[in-house]
């Protein structure tokens, strides 16, 4: 299967041609189109679409300060003096 | 919003931010048995002095075995938590509801009819003695950030130094940092006075 009918393909899904989706919606939809696809053995997934389409809805995401601080407990047996 | 830079340099820096740095609660021996507990802060900024920085460095870059003399060394260095401003508001920085389950105080944002409220004003101007907000550049890889003053603590500056590259964040710019340096002081030589 050419890139081109595989990039149709997407085009055609009405989901993400829909204008009443969100930003973060379109992202969700994008990913679970991804994931639904790969499954399908005689489909050849288009990667650089994907990757393209992920890199725009997350350019502006940060990475850092997202997580709590967190605890760790440490236990061992001490050596013989 | 503040000023950043990611460049990084030879020495630890006043305003440097650093991730995954832990703070060591307490070490118990017993029964030949040894358990240490440690909290890891997902990030925190060094607020020792930048000269103090500067003349440790300089100690430790002398090639000589034996130094005219060790006046200069530094055994540890003052860091304080960054908080993400979003957990923070909310009081639930410092609970993941599993290792660790404080309850903190919140700061309302939104008051009646939506209007933001004065304690969070103060928040974000700088006005809160305990508080520091930093609001980070959009090409930082930071969320906007709250620097708990009283939270702290020193880490070995030796075990430090060893994982500097790898943990190095970003560098707040001198004014910027100096700012934060002077409110940290502040926060610190108050005097509280019991209620009468």
């Amino acid at each position: 299967m050419s890139n081109h009918s595989v990039e149709s393909e997407y085009l055609k899904d009405d989901s993400l041609t829909s204008t009443s989706s969100s930003k973060e919606t379109i992202a969700e939809k994008t990913e679970n189109i991804t994931s639904n696809i790969s499954l399908k053995a005689d489909r050849a997934i288009d990667k650089s679409y994907s990757t393209d389409v992920e890199n725009t809805e997350t350019d502006d995401i940060k990475t850092y300060g997202l997580s709590k601080p967190k605890r760790v407990i440490i236990t061992g047996i001490t050596k013989n003096d | 919003m503040i000023k950043v830079t990611k460049e990084i340099t030879g020495r630890i820096n006043q305003g440097d931010i650093y991730r995954d740095i832990e703070y060591i609660e307490s070490v118990e021996i017993a029964n030949k048995e040894i358990k240490i507990s440690k909290i890891i802060f997902p990030l925190v900024i060094v607020l020792t002095q930048d000269c103090d920085l500067q003349q440790d460095s300089a100690y430790r870059i002398e090639d000589t075995e034996t130094p005219n003399s060790d006046n200069r060394k530094l055994f540890s260095i003052i860091v304080a938590p960054l908080y993400n401003e979003e957990m923070f508001l909310a009081g639930e920085h410092l609970n993941d509801d599993e290792t660790i389950t404080m309850k903190m105080a919140g700061i309302p944002k939104f008051g009646k009819k939506k209007k933001i409220t004065s304690q969070y004003n103060n928040l974000v101007k700088n006005e809160t003695p305990r508080y520091h907000h930093l609001a980070f550049p959009d090409d930082i890889d930071i969320v906007d950030s709250v620097i708990d003053f009283k939270h702290y603590f020193t880490i070995n500056i030796d075990n430090l130094m060893k994982d500097k590259n790898e943990k190095f964040v970003c560098k707040i710019s001198e004014l910027y940092r100096e700012n934060v340096s002077q409110r940290f002081a502040f926060f610190l030589s108050r005097i509280g006075l019991p209620n009468q």
